[in-house]
């Protein structure tokens, strides 16, 4: 199995109107090795989101080249190599929890992969007793959650996620946090996380990717020595507070250069 | 099967007895009691204008068999026009929000074809298709279908992106998208478009056969029959009936949404 993710150089820019363009993407550079978590912050505007499009093969690239497994993101997806988590839990209101989840098998049928038992794999998200719901019918974390599950049953290769707790508040993000690892622990795979939350980066990270505005770039990457599991104690002790403080240094970094650029 | 839906939650007996209250029913029986006292003075100092309530009923008990019979007729030219030009609509609203040459090519020649008044066009498919039932089917259908193609067409395309791209990171192909996600997520827009065109279908039929003056049967015939012999009785039984047969249908389009939308947001607060 590889999941490996792969850009070399790539570039995007959207063009603005009036002959103005914005750069979002100015020659990234950045590989994700097999079955690492990897979480990409960085103030907004610094094309994050862009980035996780482009592996994710929503997005082409105007110049560079990414691949995933050693495939075009096209491929990947043709494969089901891929599995999306986006900011919105995006699930279908009409379709019970368990069958939202299930959808994924009966699509793109002739790449059979080998899915996981959704009714087990729900229960130990903690949706068990609401898998026969729907959607509207459970909190906003527990939506998420699904959301969470749907991408993990295909046992996709690599695991795209765009702020996906973003909207939810800090003690159910807190638990979700604790959740994803726990399937990630279980399931393996490669997972590049975007966030805009510091702690959540390095508590879920093996690797920080920070990134840049005007034009979007990334400007440093930091590994996190932490050891796994890491549970809710972990948070609370110094090497993890000195992580957060790094990151932040580096992020503030990141937001005056972009201001001295505007100015 | 996506649609084969979940069982509806919570129908619980007091909502269910919630129309035995008065203050559900009262307001709509006061209203039509003042309606009825209306017309009863309207038709006492005016009887060229307005028959009696009495009359009308008479009509009605007199000829029971007739009215039946010109109402199945109408009933069935008016479902079947519906039945027509909806499913036209549907096959339609796909082909245009699936291939964007073909929106081009197809949504001008629609409006062109909704704007024109069809009462102005339903001669012409008499002339063109003699007094059968042919023409009363075309100009049901007609009626009903540009309601349906808008609608359809707006809802096949209002998926939120997300979920388009959670399926196309999976590469689910244009079919399925289209039966697993589009068509399921269009179905409110397709209600609020046939809460429009059931009743708008008895409408169609009746101005078919309003403008098939030779045509034997219906109640858009009996309406002309009756109004050229200054049967005003006659007149305004056939309307009565067909006020009814409206509402029958506007009934049955409710209750379908009840049951196949309950999962919908418009519903989760319906009163």
């Amino acid at each position: 199995m590889s999941g490996e993710i792969r850009v070399t150089g790539v570039r995007r820019v959207y063009e603005i109107g009036a002959g103005g363009s914005l750069t979002a993407l100015d020659d990234v550079d950045l590989t994700v090795e097999t079955g690492t978590f990897v979480s990409v912050i960085g103030p907004s505007g610094c094309g994050k989101s862009t980035l996780l499009r482009a592996v994710a093969g929503l997005e082409t690239p105007d110049a560079g080249q990414i691949t995933v497994g050693g495939l075009t993101p096209e491929r990947a997806a043709a494969d089901k190599m891929l599995g999306l988590v986006p900011q919105t839990p995006a699930l279908l209101p009409w379709l019970s929890v368990l069958k939202n989840v299930s959808l994924p098998k009966k699509v793109n049928r002739r790449k059979g992969r080998t899915t996981a038992d959704m009714v087990d794999l729900l229960s130990k998200a903690g949706l068990g007793d609401v898998m026969h719901k729907l959607p509207s019918q459970i909190s906003g974390g527990m939506q998420q959650r699904a959301a969470i599950v749907r991408a993990f049953g295909l046992h996709p290769d690599v695991l795209l996620m765009d702020e996906p707790f973003s909207a939810l508040d800090e003690f159910t993000r807190e638990a979700l946090q604790e959740q994803l690892l726990d399937l990630w622990d279980e399931l393996k795979a490669t997972v590049l996380f975007i966030t805009h939350s510091v702690s959540e980066a390095v508590r879920l990270s093996d690797r920080i990717v920070v990134m840049a505005p005007r034009p979007g770039r990334i400007t440093d990457v930091i590994d996190i020595d932490l050891p796994r599991p890491r549970g809710q104690a972990l948070l609370k002790t110094p090497e993890f507070h000195a992580y957060e403080d790094l990151v932040r240094d580096r992020l503030r970094g990141a937001f005056h250069y972009a201001n001295a650029i505007a100015s | 099967m996506t649609l084969a839906l979940v069982a509806k939650p919570r129908a619980t007996s007091k909502r269910t007895f919630a129309f035995l209250h008065p203050a559900k029913w009262l307001p709509l029986v006061l209203m039509l009691a003042v309606l009825g006292a209306l017309w009863q003075w309207g038709a006492g100092s005016m009887p060229y204008l307005l028959p009696p309530l009495g009359d009308i009923g008479q009509t009605l008990a007199q000829d029971a068999g007739y009215y039946l019979e010109n109402a199945l007729v109408t009933l069935r030219e008016a479902l079947g026009g519906l039945a027509i030009g909806t499913a036209v609509a549907f096959v339609l609203a796909v082909v245009v929000s699936e291939f964007t040459l073909a929106r081009r090519a197809i949504m001008p020649v629609a409006v062109i074809l909704n704007v024109t008044p069809l009462v102005a066009i339903a001669p012409a498919l008499v002339v063109a298709f003699g007094f059968g039932a042919a023409p009363k089917l075309i100009v049901t259908g007609l009626i009903c279908f540009f309601p349906v193609l808008i609608n359809m067409s707006m809802g096949l395309r209002a998926v939120p992106l997300p979920v388009l791209q959670v399926y196309q990171t999976m590469h689910a192909s244009r079919l399925e998208t289209l039966w697993y996600i589009r068509v399921p997520s269009s179905l409110p827009y397709l209600f609020a478009a046939l809460r429009i065109v059931f009743p708008l279908s008895v409408v169609g039929a009746v101005v078919a056969e309003l403008s098939a003056a030779g045509s034997s049967k219906g109640l858009g015939t009996a309406i002309s029959l009756a109004s050229s012999m200054n049967r005003l009785a006659a007149v305004y039984a056939s309307i009565a009936i067909l006020a009814v047969l409206g509402s029958l249908l506007l009934l049955v389009v409710t209750l379908l949404e009840r049951r196949l939308l309950h999962w919908h947001e418009t519903r989760a607060g319906a009163k």
